[in-house]
């Protein structure tokens, strides 16, 4: 399974029924509602080691804002995804210094409470993204099958922007799926801007790096 | 999950004839296992600014990271301690299906057995000793349970041993030179709040209990003995 992600903010909440009624008319399969959930976690000060250089004076504010850049073990940020389609996985990727090659891992996903709940002391959940769509299959297609996901991103329940994830099944895209891809989205007239093919790892975790990629800190 | 247990203990020359009761009281032969596990700590210092009117300390967990083996012909014991000085070995390790686990203090008050909640999970792609650097944790110890397996109706009943590293023989050796053996007797329940599940577990457990009776005494240890957080 290989993805690409396309994230736009400049639309409005009500574009992707156009785009919905664009997909039913290039008669894809409507496989049903898709959603997902990208939730960042930052280290919690108080484990970084660093509060007693600042004489206790600091107010925590202040002292949190600082610490928002920190690392813990050359790790400065942790972020978890879910996806409606794939029950049960959640991927976990890590970004900071120390992170090189494989990026992240594919867990199960009951380790989600296990991060926000026992590891307070050490990671604090700090943002969490939800995208709420649906989800297409193109069938027919000479270039193999390719799924189309499409959802509107909330954060904490404000509309942020629109999110298309094109998957298709193998390890890698070829130039020509690649090609295909683009002749599909402009025919469509699917925005094509910052299209995000590749990244580190590979399948779900290069999937999780391309949502971090797409929607940190946005 | 919940885990509902009771725990025994017997010695060595009591094993033979433990081994046949149970063999004839579930019905199957014993299960050999070899459970390989590693304690990981969180690897920084927390040090939390208590503030007037704000709530005490978070708790901080260890993490047990275990791997059932099965059968020490098939799979090679490796020691994660000693894994680092061969590529092969740290590799080999890193890529078993290890389970991941965090264990609350048991329940306080009267209880009839040992009721403990217990967070599980598993890495099901990638590199589970990365992850677990990644999440600022670091080794702490390693241990081997070696010993049986029965299963009756819902319970689990496991008679072990834990072995350790001898640094000598680069092989595993009794912690104990007692010889003695732990009787571990569970049943996993869904959750806390299924009332229904946990008295029913609770009921079948007393009833194994009264059933290996003059065999071995199961009980309750001090719930204490089972607290994993950091002090």
């Amino acid at each position: 399974m290989v993805t690409i992600l396309q994230y736009s903010a400049d639309v409005t909440a009500t574009t992707i029924s156009t785009y919905r009624s664009e997909l039913s008319a290039q008669l894809a399969q409507n496989l049903g509602k898709w959603s997902f959930e990208l939730k960042m976690y930052k280290p919690n000060p108080a484990s970084i080691g660093r509060s007693e250089h600042h004489n206790g004076n600091i107010p925590q504010g202040q002292q949190e804002a600082a610490a928002a850049d920190q690392e813990i073990g050359g790790v400065a940020a942790l972020y978890t995804l879910t996806q409606a389609h794939s029950k049960g996985d959640m991927v976990y990727v890590t970004q900071g210094s120390a992170v090189q090659g494989q990026p992240g891992v594919v867990v199960s996903d009951s380790f989600d409470m296990v991060l926000q709940n026992k590891m307070k002391s050490i990671w604090i959940l700090r943002q969490t993204l939800r995208g709420d769509g649906a989800e297409y299959e193109l069938m027919g297609d000479a270039y193999g099958r390719v799924k189309v996901r499409l959802a509107n991103v909330f954060l904490q329940g404000t509309f942020r922007g629109l999110l298309f994830q094109y998957e298709y099944e193998g390890d890698t895209l070829d130039d020509r799926q690649q090609q295909h891809l683009m002749e599909f989205i402009q025919s469509s007239g699917f925005p094509s801007s910052n299209l995000i093919i590749g990244g580190n790892g590979s399948g779900l975790v290069q999937t999780g790096t391309q949502f971090v990629e797409a929607l940190a800190q946005k | 999950m919940q885990q509902i247990s009771l725990y025994a203990k017997i010695s060595n020359s009591q094993l033979k004839i433990c081994l046949h009761a149970l063999a004839s009281l579930t019905g199957m032969d014993p299960i050999t296992i070899l459970q390989h596990t590693m304690v990981w700590a969180p690897a920084q210092k927390y040090t939390p600014k208590i503030l007037p009117g704000q709530g005490g300390q978070l708790d901080q967990y260890r993490i047990h990271v275990t791997n059932d083996n099965k059968n020490e012909d098939k799979e090679k014991i490796i020691s994660y301690v000693q894994s680092k000085d061969s590529k092969e070995d740290i590799h080999n390790l890193a890529n078993r299906q290890w389970h991941f686990q965090i264990m609350e203090m048991p329940e306080a008050g009267k209880q009839k057995t040992t009721s403990q909640s217990i967070s599980s999970w598993s890495v099901k792609k990638g590199d589970s000793f990365q992850f677990l650097q990644s999440l600022a944790y670091k080794f702490q110890y390693e241990y081997w349970q070696k010993g049986f397996q029965f299963v009756y109706g819902n319970a689990v009943i496991q008679l072990t041993r834990i072995h350790i590293l001898d640094q000598t023989t680069k092989n595993i050796k009794l912690l104990d030179p007692s010889k003695q053996w732990l009787v571990k007797v569970y049943i996993d329940v869904g959750h806390l709040t299924d009332i229904e599940a946990l008295n029913k577990a609770v009921k079948e457990l007393e009833k194994v209990k009264t059933e290996l009776h003059g065999l071995m005494n199961l009980e309750i240890p001090d719930r204490n003995a089972f607290d994993t957080r950091i002090r």
